[in-house]
């Protein structure tokens, strides 16, 4: 039986302290040694947990644990089994159920916290984006109908939701019609060059694009492209009804729709000097005459630019921000 | 419980790599320690169903506590301490769910708790941790003594000199003290402790 702490023997205390004592001296342990034990010193350490030592025994397994960690930690693990050993084994069904699981035989069971937790978590995730996603549409929905205002006063959305809901999805861009008063602007000192160029597209490919040759080092103030007379024909239509483009539509016009996009929601304004060189509509059972028109595309965001622009007239009621200006090539 | 004649050590690497009957072998040895150990921390009607979910969550987290285990240190200690851990979570998850849906509550619940290499230090400390908690809980004249007598280590002539005791009286209050501050750390770490002092 383990001593009290002064050594001595009584009853009761006596019985509590030999109970506690390996604790204790675990409890207190000075770390002055971390020298794994020896076997001897286990079994020692054993003993002494179990209150099976007595007097000197006692007292030195007791300096052993106050002296070496291992021996204190051996107290712990001791301890922690012995109270484990003491209580009831886990229930037969519950020890068959979690072996099976563990091998695979039956199906792993949901776990009471895990899955009303889990879906409790499910619920939040979803609320949160639910959440999220209805904020980005208001959010959306209010910049489109609500556009961010130019520096200039002049800014509006040149992007407009279409009537038909079918097209509300679909990026599009507002058009339309203008007449410029000093054509003479239009010239560009390229156009006085008369050699031929060599890059000219065939005139079959409404996706071609020149820049001009003066300007390769800066962004060009222009691009002179070459598009199916038809195509053009259309979309001067819309302009003139005031109707948006959608933005794949105008790709050949004023670059990938992710430039234009990025252009700030500038609108696109046709030359109507452009429906002098359109083909005279085709009667009725006559095939229709399609032709090439070589456009001259302006972009009114790069300088110099105000010149053009005070000499363009947009004939829309519509307040829009000219963004390109397609007229004739010269 | 079932003994084998593999250590620890090796038990767990094959319990971590899926060696086919490991876990058997494992449940079969360290089982009745981690259901005691849960016995001793969730409320009777619980320890079942927290048994089984510590399970389900080694397994689903592939022995992830095993993996971190610290070889060389003792393997309840550590089980020990893994089990009051996922106590604790399994009861913060419930009270999560009992209260209303959302907040920070509910995501802090979720969180896996912390993973730690228990070192051998770790564990001394985690003990003394709790010890001292419980020595704080005593009033002035219990603290008094068990510090001269345990951390001190002033002999019993000292003592009796010092708190103007007999022996005999010494060894009593040493004794009441010292019953005193285990009581206090049973109910810090129970699983240290039978069911009844």
């Amino acid at each position: 039986m383990n001593s009290g702490p002064g050594g001595e023997e009584d009853d009761t205390p006596s019985r509590r302290d030999a109970d506690g004592a390996s604790l204790m001296a675990a409890l207190f342990n000075r770390r002055r040694q971390w020298m794994p034990l020896s076997s001897d010193q286990i079994k020692i350490v054993d003993e002494f947990a179990a209150g099976r030592l007595a007097e000197e025994a006692a007292a030195g397994a007791e300096r052993l644990v106050r002296e070496n960690a291992f021996a204190a930690e051996r107290v712990m693990e001791r301890r922690l089994l012995q109270q484990a050993e003491r209580g009831p084994a886990p229930p037969r069904a519950l020890t068959e159920r979690i072996l099976a699981e563990a091998e695979g035989l039956v199906p792993a069971r949901q776990a009471p916290s895990k899955s009303a937790f889990g879906a409790a978590w499910l619920s939040w995730k979803v609320a949160g984006v639910a959440g999220v996603g209805v904020a980005a549409m208001v959010l959306g929905g209010q910049l489109l109908l609500n556009p961010t205002r130019s520096p200039t006063g002049l800014g509006q959305d040149a992007r407009q939701v279409s009537s038909n809901p079918t097209d509300a999805a679909v990026p599009s861009v507002q058009v339309a019609m203008a007449t410029i008063a000093n054509r003479d602007l239009l010239l560009e000192p390229s156009d006085m060059k008369l050699r031929p160029d060599p890059g000219r597209s065939s005139a079959g490919n409404a996706n071609s694009r020149k820049e001009p040759r003066t300007s390769e080092s800066v962004t060009p103030r222009f691009y002179d492209i070459e598009v199916a007379s038809d195509v053009v024909a259309g979309w001067m239509a819309r302009a003139r009804n005031g109707s948006p483009i959608p933005s794949a539509e105008l790709e050949p016009l004023v670059g990938s729709v992710q430039t234009f996009s990025s252009s700030q929601n500038r609108a696109i304004v046709f030359d109507e000097a452009l429906q002098t060189k359109l083909p005279q509509p085709t009667p009725p059972g006559v095939t229709k005459q399609t032709s090439v028109m070589q456009l001259r595309v302006y972009d009114l965001g790069q300088q110099p630019a105000d010149d053009l622009l005070k000499a363009i007239t947009i004939k829309t009621p519509q307040k829009i921000a000219p963004g390109y200006f397609a007229t004739l090539r010269p | 419980m079932a003994n084998d004649d593999i250590s620890d050590i090796e038990l767990v690497d094959l319990v971590v790599r899926g060696h086919p009957g490991a876990f058997r072998r494992f449940y079969q040895r360290h089982g009745q320690l981690i259901y005691g150990c849960i016995r001793k921390r969730a409320n009777a009607a619980d320890v079942d169903d927290v048994f089984q979910a510590f399970f389900e969550r080694l397994m689903a987290k592939g022995y992830r506590p095993l993996q971190l285990w610290q070889r060389g240190t003792s393997l309840p200690v550590y089980l020990a301490k893994v089990v009051r851990n996922f106590v604790v979570d399994y009861y913060r998850a419930k009270k999560s769910r009992e209260q209303a849906i959302g907040g920070a509550a509910e995501i802090e619940a979720l969180l896996d708790p912390q993973e730690e290499t228990l070192s051998l230090k770790g564990h001394l400390n985690e003990l003394r941790r709790l010890g001292i908690q419980a020595w704080a809980a005593l009033d002035k004249r219990d603290r008094a003594i068990v510090c001269d007598r345990f951390h001190r280590d002033r002999t019993n002539d000292e003592m009796s000199e010092r708190f103007q005791l007999t022996p005999g009286a010494l060894r009593t209050a040493l004794s009441r003290a010292q019953a005193r501050l285990l009581a206090g750390l049973k109910t810090l770490a129970p699983e240290f402790f039978p069911d009844s002092v």
